[in-house]
């Protein structure tokens, strides 16, 4: 048995996390509330699309890194962890592999794989994140993956709590081209995957944003890190992340190995994630105080992301429903 | 920015992650599954914390012993088959898997066992080690005393020297101690040095309870077994070789017997793994289709077991890699005891009327309720937490 991340998952997740954290400011994310910080977003993905990033699942034949899901895991909660924003996931873990086992794609894989083309993918089209961002839309009807590419949409934007979520509710306005692809199943669960490591690494920027903040917050003339009952909540958040993502790179080891039950570590890494970052989300708000309440301050911006991707490919309670029926009581 | 994949990779690299048996861990885990299933006593042994139970659990641990399954990890000089970490935890989830009673033994093997290895003499690991691991002597916990639970340091039963006698006087009262009344033997804290405070100044003793002048008085715990005793200390003559360690660093040597004590090998995940997979099996013969909240609080109960599986199968591997963090302990004991709250919580809601029928289901429910205190409290593990791993200010 081994536990570990291997040497060269840590080297693409701390490779990752420096250009992360240079190039990926609050301000960044801010910006991208408006059309206004589109170059700025397009330029961080061009940065991703140089790194390899966005074709982390496409195998080298087709211009991508060919790893697998443990790299997907890491990369994800080091996107989470700056607020990155843009359909990441969704492109990475399963627009791009899609495109690339989807013969008369080729030209737009190159585009997605290069940062030129933002790609949504998503089960309905009244509400698709990033909409107003994206250059194609992949949705899934009756088990098949349709393709449309932006000419042929009118998006309706969709005001959101996350701003720089950018959604809309899309209108395919010219027959869709059905796509080839018939592993569906498989790939939503890295959907899945990557929203989950997305959240564990928005929980782990709050709770490092958290506790800088209550060691220096003075009230009655002391730290108000030093009050246990600020503490006790913090232990709580910690303990919330520490137990989810363990769940992550298992999940990830199963669907990279075929195991047959990835299925279910996938619900119990969502479950736990979206659990963990509700959790946190709130907690951190709270140990603010009214700081945590304003909007001026970054916290919101990774709450409200948060928030967001608890829900997308199955909230907490949707996941542990299926481990219900899974597990036939 | 370089492309990922070509990123020098500055180690070698480590094998891939992977949850499955090595071949000889596979061979350990099929030699204990069949030696577990064959020898496992059928039926529910009669309570460990009752006396009657307490000598029943004791043959089972003397027929665990003689088949080598008492302390899989330690060296075979003492009994052990020097297990690895993994193979330790392979062995426990069989154990609890095939039903395996509670160990009576365990606050030796576990909590004192590890203080021995690491800080008794040569002649204190040979004469005690074996005993413990056949059961011949069983040891009790003297931690806590009236004024000092989760304030261990404050404790003040006192040890005076005895230069005549060549050792050491002990009075004072310790309590909570659990199964101190069937026990043969005590490990203790003690204040050797008067002018001291705090955790400076005790000393580790390892003692007979049928020393004069001790006495023992069993109480009942929650569920009203006699598993708690008073022992109280009138100037108990023990001799210098019953010291633990240097005179002085009992709280040094205790507190590394804590870390174990609230980690992993005081609750191993194959313990809660086997609970939710009993109660799941329990809870499909009910009807629960009416009662959805119940189907959501099982899967929630089976996901926290899994969680807690999944966290210590990656500290073992922190723990071969010489990374695992400072109090990292800490985060096992919150999550273990809570999660065997949630699930015995469980059981009693699936039960409805039936749960305050005394038996396995309800006992297993109040016995939960002391994983939060015992072995630290959780509010004390959340402290720790907070200042050790988050690096929050002391209070």
């Amino acid at each position: 048995m081994n536990f570990a991340l291997s040497e060269d998952v840590l080297a693409v997740r701390d490779g990752l996390r420096a250009a992360l954290r240079a190039n990926c400011p609050t301000d960044l994310v801010r910006e991208a509330s408006s059309s206004q910080g589109d170059e700025r977003v397009r330029g961080l993905w061009k940065l991703l699309a140089d790194m390899g990033v966005l074709g982390l699942l496409v195998p080298e034949s087709f211009g991508g890194l060919g790893l697998d899901e443990l790299f997907l895991a890491v990369a994800l909660e080091e996107l989470g962890y700056v607020g990155a924003p843009g359909p990441l996931g969704e492109v990475i873990a399963i627009a791009a592999p899609v495109l690339a086992q989807s013969p008369g794609q080729e030209d737009l894989l190159t585009r997605v794989l290069a940062g030129d083309a933002l790609v949504a993918f998503s089960l309905r089209d009244d509400h698709v994140a990033y909409a107003q961002l994206c250059d194609a839309f992949l949705f899934v009807r009756e088990g098949q993956v349709e393709l449309s590419t932006r000419d042929h949409v009118e998006v309706t934007p969709l005001a959101t709590v996350d701003r720089s979520r950018r959604a809309g509710s899309v209108q395919v306005r010219v027959a869709s081209t059905t796509l080839p692809f018939s592993r569906l199943r498989g790939a939503l669960e890295r959907a899945t995957l990557a929203a989950a490591a997305e959240l564990v690494g928005l929980s782990a920027r709050m709770l490092d944003m958290t506790k800088e903040y209550v060691q220096a917050r003075q009230q009655f003339g002391v730290p108000i890190g030093s009050f246990q009952a600020v503490k006790h909540a913090l232990a709580n958040s910690l303990i919330k992340i520490e137990f989810a993502r363990p769940a992550i790179w298992r999940a990830a080891a199963s669907l990279s190995s075929g195991d047959p039950q990835a299925a279910w570590h996938v619900s119990m890494a969502k479950a736990l994630a979206s659990d963990a970052a509700r959790e946190v989300a709130k907690t951190s708000i709270q140990c603010h105080g009214a700081m945590g309440y304003t909007v001026e301050y970054d916290l919101q911006l990774f709450a409200k992301r948060a928030w967001a991707r608890c829900a997308d490919w199955g909230d907490s309670e949707q996941h542990i429903a299926r481990i219900a029926n899974w597990l036939e009581v | 920015m370089g492309r990922l994949a070509t990123m020098p990779v500055t180690s070698a690299p480590k094998e891939r992650m992977d949850l499955t048996d090595t071949p000889s861990e596979a061979s350990f885990r099929s030699e204990a599954r069949t030696w577990l299933e064959q020898n496992v006593p059928q039926g529910e042994l009669p309570s460990g914390d009752t006396r009657a139970g307490f000598e029943r659990h004791l043959e089972w641990e003397q027929q665990l012993f003689e088949a080598k399954w008492s302390v899989v990890s330690w060296p075979t000089k003492y009994g052990g088959r020097d297990a690895t970490v993994w193979e330790w935890l392979i062995f426990e989830e069989e154990y609890y898997r095939a039903g395996g009673p509670q160990r009576v033994t365990q606050n030796g093997i576990f909590l004192l066992a590890p203080s021995i290895f690491a800080v008794g003499t040569a002649s204190q690991q040979d004469e005690l080690l074996p005993a413990m691991a056949s059961g011949a002597q069983t040891w009790c916990q003297g931690w806590s005393e009236p004024g000092s639970g989760s304030d261990l340091a404050s404790i003040v039963s006192r040890a005076e020297r005895d230069e005549a006698g060549g050792g050491w006087r002990l009075s004072g009262q310790k309590t909570w101690t659990t199964r101190g009344a069937f026990c043969t033997h005590l490990f203790g804290l003690f204040r050797s040095d008067p002018e001291s405070t705090r955790h400076r100044g005790l000393t580790y003793f390892l003692l007979p309870l049928d020393a004069p002048g001790v006495s023992v008085r069993g109480f009942g715990r929650l569920d009203g077994d006699e598993g708690f005793a008073d022992v109280f200390f009138d100037d108990v003559f023990v001799p210098d070789h019953a010291v633990l360690g240097d005179v002085g660093q009992g709280w040094r040597i205790a507190m590394s017997t804590t870390s174990s004590e609230r980690g992993l090998t005081l609750r191993s995940p194959g313990r809660f793994s086997a609970s939710v997979e009993r109660l799941r099996q329990f809870a499909k013969a009910q009807d629960l289709a009416l009662r959805e909240p119940l189907r959501q609080r099982l899967a929630s109960a089976w996901i926290g077991a899994e969680a807690y599986r999944l966290f210590t199968l990656g500290q073992v591997s922190r723990m071969i890699e010489g990374t695992v963090r400072d109090a990292e302990s800490s985060l096992n004991k919150v999550f273990w005891s809570e999660l065997d709250v949630e699930i015995q919580e469980t059981a009693m809601s699936i039960l409805g009327e039936d749960a305050e029928v005394d038996g396995p289901w309800s006992r297993a429910f109040m016995f939960s309720l002391g994983g939060p205190i015992y072995a630290g409290t959780n509010e004390i593990q959340r402290n720790l937490i907070a200042e050790r791993l988050l690096g929050l200010p002391r209070s």
